[in-house]
């Protein structure tokens, strides 16, 4: 986990009017709050229980990478049918892009596939892929963003 | 400009013996390299033997793709919504050819086949091995006015549509297995990739890729799991490769274009009547794991359904296998 996602994510809070952010991803959620100091926690519920209090860097990994999907002002790139979701050509193959890799329009980011077809998601703006939302293999819901892109 | 291997395997493919002195004369080199040449072809799985004081035969005669003799074979109606027949005696695949060309727009309709294709390929990058000239495999390309989110269920029509197209061949029971293999007597006998990528205007170009087995596997050819069945072991008669591509790209194309007007209802019927898992156990592999239940056919987008514990789901992604059949019908 990359500490300076944290701190650009405390920074991005300070610089807006929002008192508080509030990300959940899976079993793992992470709360950025003004008034208090930065908390993580857990759901009961499926996650097992933390075995200290953790620090939030330990928690949020997923949680930072919607929450920069959703404030920074970079791209999203979604998807566009329900299906699973795959980096790379086969298993094993070299992904179709990486974090940091420049994609110019119409360069092939990944394939969802839904009942055998598979769909090439290909780059509808040029720029850098800043993050990749979604671990290979796994099920996306329409309009999930797969993609970050500045 | 067809490479000298292929000239050769053209004087060879009626099947009977040629000397290596003949060929040489025929082709202009020697006989040397007419050795070097059989060598080749040997490798695309040709089964070519070689006698000595009588020469070079293939094991059998072949009969060669022709664009032509597949129009004429195919069904009046279907004619019109094929743009061009586009015939190779080797690519990488087909789907792969029609895929790169999109980069200069392919007219809907157009359809790629191969004598041979050197790394025909299957979903997630599995392997589709043939020997030159002995099965199907063709890909068209379509272009639909809709995103994908309205295609899910074509994978399932074309599925149909081969099937139909199998069973005016002569064969009786196809079995269509979740969501697009074709299978006979529990054997697979076709099998179907889609391809797609969008347009910026909201049209989805789609690829659609088949293959087929149609001669008897020689025994270069991979096992494989599933076993596999070829249409010459099924029926009576030998198939003609050019009449069953005529029948088979007849049905796909007059498939994609009702399709296109009214998506996978009109196929749904046809689906229950071949589908082969329901009503029994099976267990579906997914990335999150495998999930055992009893199959209760498809609903209307074509998402798998899937009964436990007297509650059904629907799938839209995984490998089904059947576990058993079950005595309690629906």
């Amino acid at each position: 986990m990359d500490i300076r996602k944290i701190k650009k994510l405390i920074e991005l809070l300070e610089e807006s009017d929002l008192a508080e952010i509030e990300i959940h991803e899976d079993k793992e959620s992470v709360r950025i709050s003004r008034t208090s100091q930065v908390v993580a926690s857990q759901p009961a519920m499926v996650a097992p229980p933390p075995a200290a209090a953790p620090p939030p860097v330990v928690v949020a990994e997923p949680a930072t990478k919607t929450a920069e999907a959703a404030i920074i002002h970079g791209n999203p790139i979604t998807a566009p049918m329900v299906g699973t979701f795959y980096r790379a050509a086969a298993p094993g193959a070299k992904p179709f892009v990486e974090v940091g890799q420049r994609v110019n329009i119409g360069d092939t980011l990944c394939i969802i596939e839904a009942m055998k077809m598979l769909n090439q998601i290909e780059a509808d703006k040029a720029g850098v892929i800043v993050d990749v939302l979604v671990e290979n293999g796994q099920p996306v819901e329409y309009g999930e963003t797969l993609f970050t892109v500045e | 400009m067809m490479s000298m291997r292929f000239k050769l395997l053209k004087i060879l493919s009626d099947g009977r013996f040629h000397s290596g002195r003949e060929l040489g004369v025929a082709l202009g080199v020697g006989r040397s390299a007419i050795w070097q040449h059989v060598q080749t072809l040997r490798e695309y799985g040709l089964d070519i033997y070689a006698v000595s004081g009588r020469g070079y035969r293939l094991s059998s005669a072949l009969e060669w793709l022709c664009e032509a003799q597949i129009m004429a074979a195919m069904p009046a109606s279907a004619r019109p919504l094929v743009a061009a027949i586009d015939l190779h005696l080797e690519v990488e695949s087909t789907n792969t050819y029609l895929m790169r060309a999109q980069a200069q727009p392919l007219p809907t309709g157009t359809v790629c086949l191969a004598e041979y294709q050197s790394a025909g390929r299957g979903r997630q990058g599995r392997r589709w091995h043939s020997s030159f000239g002995v099965n199907l495999c063709f890909s068209l390309v379509w272009r639909f006015n809709c995103g994908p989110d309205a295609l899910s269920g074509l994978s399932l029509a074309v599925a149909v549509a081969v099937a139909q197209g199998l069973s005016s061949l002569g064969l009786t029971r196809p079995e269509l297995k979740w969501p697009n293999d074709l299978y006979i007597e529990g054997r697979k006998l076709a099998g179907i990739l889609l391809e797609m990528s969008g347009e910026s205007s909201g049209v989805s170009r789609v690829v659609v890729g088949v293959g087929v087995n149609v001669g008897v596997p020689s025994a270069i050819d991979e096992p494989v799991d599933p076993p596999r069945v070829a249409l010459n072991e099924l029926l009576s008669a030998p198939l003609s490769r050019n009449r069953a591509a005529a029948v088979l790209i007849g049905a796909i194309v007059e498939a994609l274009a009702r399709f296109d007007q009214e998506g996978l209802a009109p196929f749904l019927p046809q689906w229950r009547r071949w589908d082969v898992m329901a009503d029994r156990l099976v267990t579906l592999r997914q990335a999150q794991g495998v999930i055992e239940g009893v199959a209760r056919g498809v609903d209307a987008s074509g998402a798998l359904l899937i009964e436990r514990g007297g509650e059904t789901c629907r799938y839209m992604a995984g490998d089904v296998s059947l576990l058993r059949e079950v005595t309690t019908p629906r």
